[in-house]
């Protein structure tokens, strides 16, 4: 049940645009699922469900159009899909899993995900974050959870429908640190001429040093 | 500053993860049967090595899954990391119960260690 008034976190912000170098946009209402269960017992009914092959190895994901699944932990797994299918999957996949020992929980309010275009997202994100965005380390189908700046996000690189040269990265954070991502990626693509954004409450995004 | 092997994630920088103290260490079978003074030391009392000292990390913005670690607390190197549950790779020298001297429930007298009363 969707209610018509609903407000996205980051509704207040139009799309940031630095040349080709850099695109920020917000994707709206997007379902997020978390799942925690033995991979043995997963395995199958995932396939069933969503058609996607359970990720087993630390910072893979199974990319597809219409849902992705992503490792987060030995028995915790992430299944982001288009608005509004959360519900739906989180009924069928607790349904295939009754009788074993599981969780499935639907979050799809409480993150949003950013969608970051480019030639120069790479750069932009290794100033924030500290794993290894090396293409040769971070390739198309790479999912990981970590820090960026002070906001916990699980970033995902895949394939961008719109360009076959670069990725498309995915920035999935909760709903209370959007803002401050938000404006904080903004900051780190000023060498690249993205627009200044003011953080709600004039809150500044560096610590003093 | 520095790298930490999650023995789930892999390397990651340090700000990802939380420190939780030694490892090891065993609640109580029945905690009912011990005297305060034995409760304390479970409580409170650490070994304070200097050296190589077992002890637990939460990789909080990962996998947010808890492991345990042998490092050396001279030199902050990690000399392994290893999932809860198994035993450490390496002879970790560590305090066992009843090993302290002297046994604090002899050394002091009954009403100083019950709730710390004068």
């Amino acid at each position: 049940m969707i209610d018509e008034r609903r407000v996205s976190p980051l509704a207040h912000r139009e799309p940031l645009h630095a040349g080709d170098f850099a695109h920020l946009a917000e994707d709206a209402f997007r379902g997020i699922v978390m799942v925690r269960a033995a991979p043995i017992h997963l395995a199958a009914p995932l396939q069933a469900v969503t058609g996607r092959t359970l990720p087993i190895r630390a910072g893979h994901a199974d990319l597809g159009r219409r849902c992705a699944v992503l490792w987060l932990g030995p028995d915790e797994w992430a299944i982001m899909t288009a608005p509004d299918a959360a519900a739906q999957i989180t009924q069928e996949l607790s349904a295939e899993l009754t009788g074993y020992h599981h969780q499935i929980v639907d979050v799809s309010d409480y993150n949003t995900v950013l969608t970051l275009r480019g030639s120069r997202v790479r750069e932009l994100l290794a100033k924030l974050i500290t794993i290894d965005l090396h293409p040769r380390h971070f390739a198309r189908g790479t999912g990981v959870s970590t820090l960026c700046g002070k906001a916990q996000v699980w970033l995902v690189c895949r394939e961008d429908e719109t360009s076959a040269r670069e990725p498309l990265f995915e920035v999935v954070v909760r709903r209370s640190m959007a803002d401050y991502l938000w404006c904080l990626i903004a900051d780190a693509g000023r060498e690249w001429a993205m627009p200044v954004q003011d953080p709600i409450g004039q809150v500044p995004l560096h610590m003093p040093v | 500053m520095f790298r930490i092997r999650c023995p789930y994630c892999g390397e990651r920088d340090q700000i990802e993860f939380g420190y939780g103290g030694e490892a090891h260490i065993a609640r109580p079978a029945d905690p009912d049967a011990l005297s305060d003074a034995q409760w304390a030391d479970y409580v409170f009392m650490r070994t304070n090595t200097k050296g190589l000292f077992a002890e637990r990390w939460v990789h909080s913005a990962g996998c947010r899954r808890w492991f345990n670690a042998l490092r050396d607390t001279a030199t902050d190197r990690f000399v392994a990391t290893y999932v809860i549950g198994e035993a450490p790779p390496l002879p970790v020298p560590q305090l066992v119960p009843g090993d302290q001297a002297p046994d604090p429930a002899e050394a002091i007298p009954e009403e100083a260690a019950g709730g710390g009363q004068r």
